[in-house]
C-alpha cells in the first residue's frame, strides 16, 4: 500500500481536519474583524455541515476493502455506514450548538468537535489495540474541553473535571488491561490476540485483564455502575455537548467495544468449574447490563432535571445494550447498532428540545417544559416523538431496537438460563421506564402554564428537530432499511 | 392486421376506464356540496359522454376482427387476491354483446342525465342525484364487461343499491321509502339464488371465470365437465346452477313471481324509471341469462337438443309477457302502465332466449332501452307540464299544447306495439315471435307472446287516448305546458334511434343478430318472404289492438276525470281484477309477509323471554365474577403494585442521595466495582 492509497482510504478524515483548520482561520480572521457571535456560529457551523458534506462524499467513494498491516485500519461496509451515521449526528450537534453555545471561542468549538469525530472514525475503523486506545483517547480528550466549555458556569466547569477524572482512570484500566493482554499474547492485532486467547487457560492475569477491559468500556459507555459521572457531566455540560456524548460517542464506543470483545476475546472460558460454557466477558457483562437496567431506571424516577433524567435514561440503554453485546457473537451485532443508532436519534433530538427550552426559560427543570403544547407545538411533537421513541412506542425506531434486541437474546441457544430472566429483567425495567418519560410528556401535553409565552425556534434547531422525528419515525416505519445496512 | 389486433388488444386491457369514469365522477360528486349543481350536472354528462366516447372506441374495436376470425371475444384477467393457495382473479370481456350493451348504456344514460337536468332543476338534493345516477351508471357498466361472475356479482349488488337509492330518492314520501325498501328485499330473494348458483359453480368448475383462454366457466372444458353424469350428478349440478342463476334474473329484470317491486319503483323521480327501470338495470338480467347462455343450455347435451333450464326460461317469460300485459290494460297511473309494460317486454326477452333466439331478444332489448326510454322521458315531460299528475284519468286533450312531446311519445308507443315497417319495436318482436314459433318443444310461448302484442297495442292506443285525446280533464287553473328544451332534445334524439334503430335488424338485412353471433350478414328477401304468414299475422294482431283502443278510447273521448273506464262498464269483475294485478301483492302480503311477521313475532318473543333470559343470567354471573375480580384487583394487585411502586420511588431517591456530587464517593465506587466483577470472576459465577 503506497501513501496515494492511505491517503484515499483516509479521506473523509482528512477533509475534516482540512476543515477544522479552515474553521479555526476563518473565525479567527472574523473575530479579529470583530463580528458578530451570532455571525461567527454561523459562519463556523456552516463550514461543519460543509464539512460532514465534503466527509460524506469521500465516504460514498472511498473503496472497501482498505486494510493496515496489524488490524491498524480495516475498513467494512458495516463501518463506513455508521461513520455516515456519526457525521449526521455531528452535523446535529452543530446546528444545536450555533443557537446556544455561550462562549467566545467559537471556531474552536466546532474544531474541538470535528477532532473528537475523527476520533470516533478510527474507533470505528480499527482492529488494533493500541490504535483503539489512541483513538478513543483522541474522541475523549477533546469531549473533556467542550463539557467545560461554558467557563461562565462553575457546573461546567465541574462537569468536565469530573468527566476527566473518570476519564482518566477509566483509560488507565483500560490501558493497563490491554497491556496485561498484549503480555499475555504478544499481539496487538485483535483477531491474533482472539487466536491466542481462544485455546488459553483462565489464568488470574487473563481475568483481571477481562474485567480491566470491561470496566474501561463500561465507563465510556456510561453502564453502571462505571456511569457516576454521566448525570453530573451531562447536567452541567453545554446541552449540544452532552447531546454528542449521549449519542455519538455510545454508538462508536458500543460499535468498537463489540467488534473487540467478539473478535479479540472469543474463547475466553471460565473454566474454573467447568460449568459456563460463554466467554468469561459475558458474564461480566450480564452484571453490568443488570445493573444498568435497574440502577438507571430506578435512579431516573425521581430527577427533576430533564438533563439529568436523560443521564439515567442513558444509563439504563446502556444495560440494554449491553443485552446486544450478550448476543451479537452468535446472532451478529445488527440488532445492537441498529438500537444504538436509533436512541442515538432520539437523544440528539430530545437534547436539542432540552436546549431550546433552556434557551428560553434558562432551566432544564420538569416544569419548564410545562404547557409547551401551547407555547411551541412543533417542539412539542418533536419532543413527544423522541420521548416514546426512547420509550420504545411502536411505530416509532425505539420499539423495534427493544423488540430485535430482545429476540436476539432470547434467539440465543446454549445450556444457560440466563437469558429468559435478562429479557425478562429487561421488559420490566422498560415499564418502570414509561413512568418517568411519561412524566415528561405530562408536562408537555397535559399541564397548563398560565404566564406562558411561545417559545420561537431558529432554523437550524427546527431542521435539527423537524429530521431526527422524520427518521426516528422512519427508522421505526422502514426497520428492515436500516438493519439490511448495519 | 397484426396491428390491428394489437390495438384490439389494448382496448381490450384498457376496457376498464368506461365503468371507472362514472365511478369516479360519482367519488368526487359524494363529497360536493349542495351549492354545486351547474358543477354536478356538467361532470355527470361529462363523464358519461367521455364514457360514451370509449365505448364507441370499443364497439369499433369489435367490429376490426371481422370477418369474424377467432379473435371476435377478447378477455383479460387479473388475479384480484390470493385465499389459501386458490387465486381469484377477474377481468373484462369484449364481445359483440357487451360492446352493444356499452354503447346503448352509455348513449342511453346521456340522454337521460340531459333529460334529468331539467326535470330536476327545483329538487335541492340535485348534486346527490347525479352522485347516484352515476354510481348507478358505473355499476352497470362494470356488470356489463365483468368476464367474472364474481365480478358481475359484485356490480350486480352494486346497482340494485343505487336503484335503492334512487326510488327512494325522496324518502321523505313515505310510499318512496315503502317502495326503495320492497325492491331491495325482493330482488335480494333472486340474488340470494345467484349467490347459491355461483357457490355452487365455484365448487363444482373452480373458475368464476367467463372466458380465460378455454380454461373458463362458460367454456367447453368446465361444460364438459359439469354435464358428465359420471361426475357428481352432470346433469343435476348444470340445471340446478343455471336455474339458481335464473332466479337472480328473475328478481332483476321483475319476471313472475317476484316482477311485484317494478311497478311500486316508479315511486323514483322519472328519469330513473327510465334509465334504471326500463331502459338498462332491469334489462340486467336478460342480459346475465344471455351472458350466461353456454352453461344455460348447456344440459341441452343430455337431453337431445332440448334443455330443461331453458324450457323454464321460455315458460316463466312468456307466461309474464302475457301477465303483465293483461294487468297494464287497467292500469290509470301513466308510469305504473309503462312499468307493467316493461315486464311484459322483459318477458318477452326472458322468451325468446328460452326459445333459442337469443340475437332476437339482445336486439329486442336494444330498441326496448330505446323507445322505453323515449316514452318514460316523454311521460316525465308529461307529468311535468302537467303540474306533477300522473293519472290519466285527470290528463287528456293535451296533444296540442306540448306537440313535441306528443310527437315523440306516438313514436315511442308505434314503437312499442309493434307498428310495421318503420318503426324499430316491429322488427325486434318479429324476430322474437319467429324465433317462437319455430321452437318445437311446445307453441304456448308463441301464442302467448301473440296474445301480448295485441294487448300491448291496446294499453298503449288506451293510453294515448286517455292523455293526449279529448278534453283536459285536470285542474283547469293550471294549463299543460311544453318542457324546456333540456328535455325535449333528448326525446327528439330517442324517437329518432326508436326508428332508426330497427333498420339494422330487419329480416332482409338482420346485422345486429349476425354481429351478436359473429356471422356474415346478408341482405336478401327469402328470409322475410319465408316469414311472411307469421308477419301478416302479428300485423293483423297488432292492427286489432290499436283498432279496438280507438274505437273504445280515441273516437269517442273519455268522459270526466270520475268516469269508470269503459271496460269496467263492460266486464267490471274481470276489470277489477287486472286493476288489482290479479292480487298478487295482496297474495303475498297473506301469505309470505304475514309468515314472516308471525316468526318475527315469534323470534321476538324467544329473544325476549327465552334468550334474553339467558343473557340476562350470564350477565348476573359475569358482574359476580366482575366484582370478584374488582376486589382483587383493589386488594391484592393494585395493592401490591402500589407497593411495588412506592418501594421504586424510595430506592430512586436513596440512588439520588447516593450520587452527592463528591468524586471521591465515585472513585471508591468504582474501586469496589471493579474489586466486585474481578470477585465474581474468580469464583466463578455462573448467571
Amino acid at each position: 500500500m503506497n501513501y496515494g492509497d492511505l491517503l484515499r482510504a483516509f479521506s473523509a478524515e482528512t477533509l475534516l481536519v482540512l476543515f477544522a483548520g479552515v474553521i479555526a482561520f476563518a473565525d479567527g480572521w472574523l473575530a479579529r474583524k470583530g463580528r458578530a457571535e451570532q455571525l461567527r456560529h454561523q459562519i463556523a457551523s456552516g463550514l461543519l455541515l460543509l464539512a460532514c458534506a465534503g466527509a460524506g462524499w469521500s465516504l460514498v467513494r472511498v473503496t472497501p476493502p482498505c486494510m493496515l498491516p496489524d488490524g491498524m485500519i480495516v475498513s467494512t461496509d458495516v463501518g463506513i455506514h455508521l461513520k455516515g451515521v456519526i457525521l449526521v449526528l455531528l452535523s446535529f450537534t452543530g446546528l444545536i450548538a450555533a443557537g446556544t453555545v455561550r462562549t467566545h471561542h467559537i471556531g474552536e468549538f466546532y474544531i474541538l468537535l470535528i477532532l473528537s469525530a475523527i476520533g470516533m472514525f478510527v474507533m470505528l475503523s480499527t482492529e488494533n489495540l493500541l490504535m483503539a486506545f489512541v483513538a478513543l483517547e483522541l474522541a475523549s480528550i477533546a469531549l473533556y474541553i467542550l463539557a467545560g466549555f461554558d467557563k461562565k458556569d462553575v457546573r461546567s466547569a465541574e462537569a468536565a473535571m469530573k468527566y476527566f477524572l473518570f476519564g482518566g482512570v477509566a483509560a488507565a484500566f483500560l490501558l493497563f488491561g490491554l497491556s496485561l493482554v498484549y503480555g499475555l499474547t504478544g499481539s496487538l492485532d485483535v483477531r491474533v490476540v482472539g487466536r491466542s486467547l481462544s485455546h488459553m487457560p483462565a489464568s488470574p492475569l487473563l481475568l483481571t485483564a477481562t474485567v480491566m477491559v470491561m470496566a474501561g468500556f463500561a465507563f465510556k459507555i456510561a453502564a453502571a455502575p462505571f456511569h457516576l459521572w454521566a448525570p453530573d457531566a451531562y447536567e452541567g455540560a453545554p446541552v449540544s455537548v452532552a447531546a454528542f456524548v449521549a449519542s455519538a460517542s455510545k454508538v462508536a464506543g458500543f460499535a468498537l467495544f463489540v467488534k473487540l470483545l467478539t473478535v479479540g476475546f472469543p474463547g475466553t472460558f471460565l473454566t474454573r468449574n467447568g460449568l459456563w460454557d460463554a466467554p468469561s466477558w459475558m458474564s461480566l457483562a450480564v452484571l453490568l447490563s443488570v445493573f444498568s437496567m435497574i440502577w438507571g431506571n430506578v435512579a431516573a424516577l425521581k430527577q427533576k432535571s430533564v438533563k439529568r433524567l436523560l443521564a439515567y435514561s442513558a444509563v439504563a440503554h446502556a444495560g440494554y445494550m449491553l443485552i446486544g453485546v450478550l448476543a451479537a457473537p452468535k446472532l451478529g451485532s445488527n440488532a445492537l447498532l441498529y438500537y444504538a443508532v436509533t436512541y442515538a436519534l432520539a437523544t440528539v433530538g430530545a437534547f436539542g428540545a432540552v436546549a431550546a427550552v433552556e434557551k428560553s426559560c434558562g432551566s432544564d427543570k420538569l416544569d419548564a417544559f410545562a404547557g409547551l403544547m401551547r407555547r411551541s407545538p412543533f417542539l412539542a411533537i418533536c419532543m413527544a416523538a423522541f420521548i416514546l421513541s426512547l420509550a420504545g412506542i411502536p411505530p416509532l425506531a425505539g420499539f423495534f431496537g427493544k423488540f430485535y434486541l430482545f429476540a436476539a437474546i432470547l434467539k440465543m441457544d446454549g445450556s444457560s438460563l440466563c437469558r429468559f430472566w435478562l429479557a425478562g429483567l429487561a421488559l420490566a425495567t422498560s415499564c418502570v421506564s414509561l413512568y418517568y418519560y411519561l412524566q415528561i410528556l405530562k408536562q408537555v401535553f397535559v399541564v397548563e402554564k398560565e404566564d406562558a409565552d411561545t417559545i420561537g425556534l431558529d432554523t437550524p434547531l427546527r431542521w435539527v428537530l423537524g429530521l431526527a422525528a422524520a427518521g426516528v419515525l422512519a427508522a421505526g416505519l422502514f426497520p428492515e432499511a436500516l438493519l439490511r445496512v448495519l | 392486421m397484426i396491428s390491428k389486433t394489437w390495438e384490439t388488444l389494448l382496448v381490450v386491457k384498457l376496457l376498464w376506464i368506461i365503468p371507472a369514469i362514472p365511478m369516479l365522477a360519482a367519488g368526487v360528486l359524494a363529497l360536493t356540496p349542495r351549492g354545486y349543481r351547474r358543477m354536478a350536472a356538467s361532470l355527470a354528462i361529462g363523464s358519461m359522454v367521455l364514457a360514451f366516447l370509449f365505448s364507441c372506441l370499443a364497439f369499433y374495436a369489435t367490429m376490426i376482427p371481422l370477418p369474424y376470425s377467432e379473435a371476435w371475444r377478447q378477455s383479460y384477467n387479473v388475479p384480484w387476491f390470493d385465499i389459501g393457495h386458490e387465486t381469484v382473479r377477474v377481468g373484462w370481456v369484449l364481445d359483440p354483446l357487451s360492446a352493444l350493451m356499452l354503447a346503448m348504456v352509455t348513449f342511453v344514460g346521456t340522454c337521460i342525465f340531459v333529460f334529468s337536468t331539467g326535470y330536476m332543476a327545483e329538487d335541492e338534493n340535485f348534486t346527490r342525484f347525479f352522485g347516484f345516477l352515476t354510481l348507478f351508471a358505473g355499476a352497470m357498466l362494470g356488470l356489463i364487461i365483468s368476464n367474472s361472475l364474481l365480478l358481475l356479482f359484485i356490480c350486480w349488488e352494486l346497482v340494485g343499491l343505487a336503484s335503492y337509492l334512487l326510488i327512494g330518492f325522496w324518502f321523505h314520501k313515505p310510499s318512496a321509502a315503502a317502495a326503495a325498501k320492497k325492491a331491495f328485499m325482493t330482488t335480494r330473494i333472486g340474488d340470494l339464488g345467484l349467490l347459491i348458483g355461483m357457490v355452487w359453480l365455484y365448487s363444482e368448475t373452480g373458475t368464476l371465470l367467463f372466458y380465460d383462454g378455454g380454461f373458463g366457466c362458460l367454456e367447453t372444458k368446465a361444460l364438459i365437465g359439469l354435464v358428465t353424469p359420471a361426475i357428481s350428478g352432470g346433469t343435476l349440478a348444470v340445471t340446478g346452477i343455471a336455474l339458481l342463476i335464473f332466479c337472480g334474473a328473475i328478481g332483476k329484470s321483475g319476471q313472475f313471481p317476484l316482477h311485484v317491486w317494478l311497478p311500486d319503483a316508479m315511486e323514483g323521480p322519472t328519469p330513473v324509471s327510465a334509465l334504471i327501470h326500463a331502459a338498462t338495470m332491469v334489462a340486467a338480467g336478460v342480459f346475465l341469462v344471455g351472458r350466461m347462455l353456454p352453461l344455460m343450455g348447456a344440459d341441452m347435451i343430455l337431453f337431445s337438443g332440448s334443455s330443461p333450464t331453458l324450457y323454464i326460461v321460455a315458460m316463466v317469460g312468456s307466461f309474464t309477457a302475457l301477465f303483465a300485459a293483461l294487468i297494464a290494460v287497467a292500469q290509470t297511473d301513466i308510469k305504473r302502465i309503462l312499468a307493467y309494460s316493461t315486464v311484459s317486454q322483459l318477458g318477452y326477452m326472458m322468451m325468446a332466449i328460452g326459445v333459442g333466439g337469443y340475437p332476437a331478444a339482445i336486439f329486442h332489448l336494444l330498441t326496448h332501452a330505446f323507445f322505453k326510454a323515449l316514452l318514460f322521458l316523454g311521460s316525465g315531460s308529461v307529468i311535468h307540464g302537467c303540474h306533477h299528475e300522473q293519472d290519466i284519468r285527470r290528463m287528456g286533450g293535451i296533444a296540442g299544447s306540448m306537440k313535441i312531446t306528443f310527437a315523440t311519445y306516438a313514436v315511442g308507443m308505434m314503437a312499442l306495439s309493434g307498428v310495421p315497417f318503420f318503426f324499430s319495436g316491429f322488427w325486434s318482436k318479429e324476430a322474437i315471435l319467429h324465433a317462437a314459433l319455430t321452437w318445437t318443444p311446445s307453441m304456448l310461448p308463441f301464442i302467448f307472446g301473440l296474445c301480448g302484442a295485441f294487448l300491448t297495442a291496446f294499453y298503449m292506443t288506451r293510453m294515448m287516448g286517455y292523455v293526449f285525446f279529448g278534453n283536459y280533464r285536470g285542474d283547469s287553473c293550471h294549463a299543460p305546458h311544453e318542457s324546456p328544451a333540456t328535455m325535449t332534445v333528448p326525446l327528439v334524439i330517442l324517437a329518432v334511434f326508436a326508428v332508426l334503430l330497427g333498420f339494422a335488424g330487419t329480416s332482409f338485412w338482420p346485422w345486429c343478430q349476425s354481429y351478436l353471433t359473429a356471422q356474415r350478414v346478408r341482405f336478401g328477401w327469402e328470409e322475410f318472404l319465408h316469414a311472411w304468414p307469421l308477419t301478416g299475422g302479428s300485423i293483423a294482431m297488432v292492427a286489432a289492438g290499436i283498432g279496438l283502443g280507438w274505437k273504445l278510447y280515441i273516437s269517442r273521448p273519455v268522459g270526466g276525470a270520475d268516469a269508470p273506464d269503459i271496460l269496467e262498464t263492460m266486464h267490471p269483475k274481470i276489470y277489477n281484477c287486472l286493476k288489482n294485478k290479479f292480487f298478487v301483492d295482496e297474495f303475498y302480503a297473506a301469505t309470505w309477509v304475514r309468515w314472516c311477521g308471525a316468526f318475527a313475532s315469534v323470534s321476538d318473543w324467544m329473544e325476549r323471554f327465552v334468550w334474553g333470559g339467558m343473557m340476562r343470567g350470564a350477565a348476573f354471573f359475569t358482574a359476580c365474577l366482575a366484582l370478584l375480580n374488582s376486589e382483587t384487583d383493589e386488594r391484592v394487585v393494585n395493592g401490591s403494585f402500589d407497593g411495588g411502586c412506592k418501594v421504586l420511588k424510595a430506592s430512586s431517591g436513596k440512588l439520588s442521595l447516593f450520587q452527592n456530587g463528591k468524586a471521591q464517593r465515585y472513585l471508591c465506587v468504582i474501586g469496589a466495582a471493579f474489586a466486585l466483577l474481578l470477585l465474581a470472576l474468580e469464583m466463578g459465577v455462573k448467571l
